[in-house]
């Protein structure tokens, strides 16, 4: 599980000891999580993240769980973001590029082991 | 029913009275007393563009015309050249207009309902969907045989909306209704012996039961820089007193859209009106057309929100190794 909260926590310094790819994803799903606060007035609890090749090329997807406070129910937020295939770490790349178009490949884990590294 | 698989005609009908028997059962939310018929749901209109009308880059409109030649061409494909014998089941066509927001393809769509000198019939959401089981297929139904009635083109514009994937792992009545209603259009898409025409900006959303059904793929492109001139021209009018340098405008700033670039000659005139200057002055097409780019690059940086759904606490756990987030 990541919590979003690591995320908002990461300071500029330690996002810049990552590879260029998580680099990205942290600031993504930081600016993500943020937008989804402001625009839909909830609180993020937890993320997910994925990879994917499309017809178009390889996109990154995170998802977004928050708990409705009025309804008490769990909703779940989607992003996609296209990703240069040149930026995808070799062994992500290993992993999404002999899978189906569409298909999700989870690198919510490798992304866990990049920023407790 | 496993994705892809083809439906036999016969089974629309039996889906829809399973769906007009699952309304019927006591404790389903039932239609308000119906007042007027289905067909009142619709309105065909008189295309309100031509292809003079509208800036697109010379492959895209090469495509579109190739597409168009089944219509205008059909006795001599059909008939003299033998393929009714051989394409029997393609002698009608969906045209999808694919590409990013603000590049012309709902403009399009009304340009080839012009050419071939047809009512266009673009298809209204609000109006086919119903919270009422049942309810959202038979609109379909009504509304495909309104248009073989009225011989209008029928417009999916923003077409993901209905197009994209059915739900494998069905948990909820809501997506076995999403799923209801995604089969039915598939099998009226089958049995439409007329050309239906498709935009959107989330071609990667599309079920590939759909795109298998569709003749043709058009992308649209943004529009190169001898077209961002004609496009700044054309907004731009004679009447308008200005200073700007339309080819330094369309050399300086790419990546735009012709809406982009719409947006930014009334921007600029705006300001110069509201400051009561006799000249809309070059910098405030810069001023417009920069503050449209830092827009969008904050945009592109977040990517599309593609879904927003409820979810049970079941499916969270799943997500997070059998806990939930804290």
């Amino acid at each position: 599980m990541i919590a979003i909260g690591i995320f908002l926590a990461l300071s500029a310094t330690l996002i810049a000891g990552l590879a260029i790819f998580w680099q990205k994803m942290v600031s993504w799903i930081k600016k993500a999580a943020e937008k989804i606060q402001e625009v839909l007035k909830v609180a993020v609890m937890g993320t997910k993240t994925f990879i994917m090749k499309t017809q178009e090329g390889f996109k990154n997807k995170s998802k977004y769980y928050n708990k409705n406070k009025l309804t008490q129910e769990w909703e779940e937020t989607v992003y996609t973001k296209s990703v240069p295939e040149s930026e995808i770490p070799p062994e992500i790349l290993m992993k999404v590029r002999n899978q189906e178009l569409d298909q999700e490949v989870s690198t919510t884990e490798e992304l866990r082991l990049a920023i407790s590294a | 029913m496993p994705l892809g698989k083809r439906i036999d005609p016969e089974e629309i009908k039996q889906m829809a009275r399973a769906m007009e028997e699952q309304a019927a059962r006591p404790g389903t939310p039932q239609p308000e007393a119906d007042s007027s018929p289905a067909y009142t749901l619709f309105q065909e209109e008189k295309p309100r563009y031509s292809f003079a009308d509208i800036i697109m880059n010379r492959d895209t409109y090469e495509a579109i015309q190739d597409v168009l030649a089944l219509y205008e061409k059909r006795q001599l494909l059909f008939d003299e050249w033998g393929l009714g014998q051989t394409h029997r089941k393609q002698n009608c066509a969906g045209i999808n207009l694919y590409g990013p927001s603000g590049t012309g393809k709902s403009m399009a769509a009304h340009a080839i309902a012009n050419q071939l000198g047809r009512m266009i019939l673009t298809v209204d959401y609000s109006k086919i969907e119903s919270k009422y089981v049942g309810e959202t297929a038979k609109n379909l139904v009504a509304m495909f045989d309104y248009a073989k009635e009225s011989g209008a083109v029928i417009f999916f514009d923003e077409a993901d909306a209905l197009l994209s994937r059915r739900v494998t792992n069905m948990s909820n009545s809501t997506d076995v209704s999403v799923n209801q209603t995604r089969s039915t259009l598939l099998v009226l898409i089958n049995e439409y012996n007329d050309l239906i025409l498709y935009a959107t900006n989330f071609v990667t959303n599309y079920d590939p039961a759909f795109i298998r059904r569709i003749l043709s793929h058009v992308k649209f492109e943004l529009p190169d820089e001898e077209n961002r001139r004609r496009l700044w021209s054309m907004y731009i009018p004679k009447t308008l007193p200005t200073d700007a340098d339309i080819p330094g405008l369309a050399a300086k700033y790419g990546g735009i859209t012709g809406a982009d670039i719409s947006n930014a000659v009334l921007n600029a005139s705006l300001r110069a009106a509201r400051k009561e200057e006799t000249t809309v002055a070059h910098a405030y097409f810069e001023e417009a057309v920069e503050r449209i780019i830092r827009s969008k690059t904050d945009n592109a940086d977040l990517g599309t929100m593609t879904s927003k759904r409820v979810v049970s606490e079941e499916y969270v756990k799943s997500q997070f190794g059998g806990g939930l987030p804290e």
